[in-house]
């Protein structure tokens, strides 16, 4: 088992990932534990005992811990990963339907109030669409993060300045 | 306020009524108010205080009753026919989320179904598309314009009671 620390990769760091490493498969884990859908090497990965770990912590403080095995490698890979990109797209089919909702509500109110005799037809409440949205973005989304934070023993850290 | 009473279009009565006239309001409130899958020129609206209104009814040839002013047939050519228009582009709209979530959530259930580690969840049995959606209380908005509508124009389908 290798443990990764995974930090936000500093913009012009010139550092990426090596593409097919276990240090880009830390930072994709990373990435969707945060569930913020980031570009691959927003986040960027050193082994624990890597001196570039060492290096990358004086600069600034990680934001995850990863743990990897042979095992966990080949199901993420094999299971995991075409899994996040159906709940990603899941995510997707949300703002699709939302946005024409949104677009066709906001038409509705607008002839309702621009009529004389209908304004006491109800209006559709903008708030209750988000509602029902959020609710089901974060029902649709929590499952996998939540999954592969377990499978992968991820730490996430919250650092705040005083 | 002129109550009309609405026929379908006797075979002998070929003109319909002339464009922009209360008749040919009339019979297209009556074909939308009854739901109909016609055009409103094979409707007629005959005024209901006279002869023929009276031989309509006791033919019982009469579908409907509409009452018209000319603001509510104003109101009728201006507000209804956007107001339906937005309900409708509401309606695609509802359905097209319906589609693309519901296609969604069954690719994600494949995706967990044909795994060999995480089967045994189906992520749609936590979440309703439609039950999301019908929440809104969207489904209610047809239903309540056509409330609005037939109290407008006093709208009443008309059955001889036969005993």
């Amino acid at each position: 088992m290798t443990k990764y620390m995974v930090f936000k990769n500093q913009p012009n760091s010139g550092q990426v990932n090596a593409p097919g490493s276990r240090e880009e498969m830390a930072s994709e884990i990373a990435n969707v534990v945060s569930q913020d859908r980031m570009l691959p090497n927003y986040y960027i990965a050193f082994p624990l005992e890597d001196a570039n770990a060492s290096m990358q912590s004086l600069r600034e403080l990680a934001r995850f811990t990863v743990e990897i095995t042979d095992e966990t490698a080949a199901l993420w890979t094999r299971e995991i990963q075409p899994m996040v990109q159906k709940a990603h797209n899941v995510d997707d089919a949300v703002s699709e339907a939302s946005g024409g909702i949104y677009q066709a509500m906001i038409e509705y109110n607008n002839a309702i109030q621009d009529s004389h005799k209908f304004v006491e037809l109800t209006q559709l409440s903008i708030k209750a669409l988000d509602r029902t949205f959020e609710f089901f973005e974060v029902e649709s989304s929590y499952e996998v993060p939540t999954m592969v934070e377990e499978i992968f023993s991820v730490e996430s850290f919250d650092h705040h300045h005083a | 306020m002129t109550k009309y009473l609405v026929v379908c279009r006797p075979s002998d009565q070929a003109a319909a009524h002339e464009d922009d006239t209360a008749e040919e309001a009339v019979c297209d409130i009556a074909r939308t108010l009854m739901n109909l899958p016609l055009r409103a020129d094979l409707l007629m609206a005959i005024p209901a205080d006279t002869n023929l209104a009276t031989m309509s009814l006791l033919k019982d040839d009469v579908m409907c009753s509409v009452d018209v002013t000319e603001k509510s047939i104003e109101t009728w050519r201006n507000d209804v026919t956007s107001i339906q228009d937005a309900i409708n582009a509401f309606q695609s709209a509802k359905d097209h989320a319906e589609n693309v979530l519901d296609r969604a959530l069954a690719d994600l259930d494949d995706a967990y179904e044909n795994s060999t580690d995480f089967q045994g969840y189906t992520p749609s049995n936590d979440i309703s598309v439609y039950g999301a959606l019908s929440d809104m209380g969207a489904d209610d908005l047809e239903h309540a314009f056509h409330r609005a509508l037939v109290d407008m124009y006093q709208f009443h389908v008309i059955r001889r009671e036969r005993f």
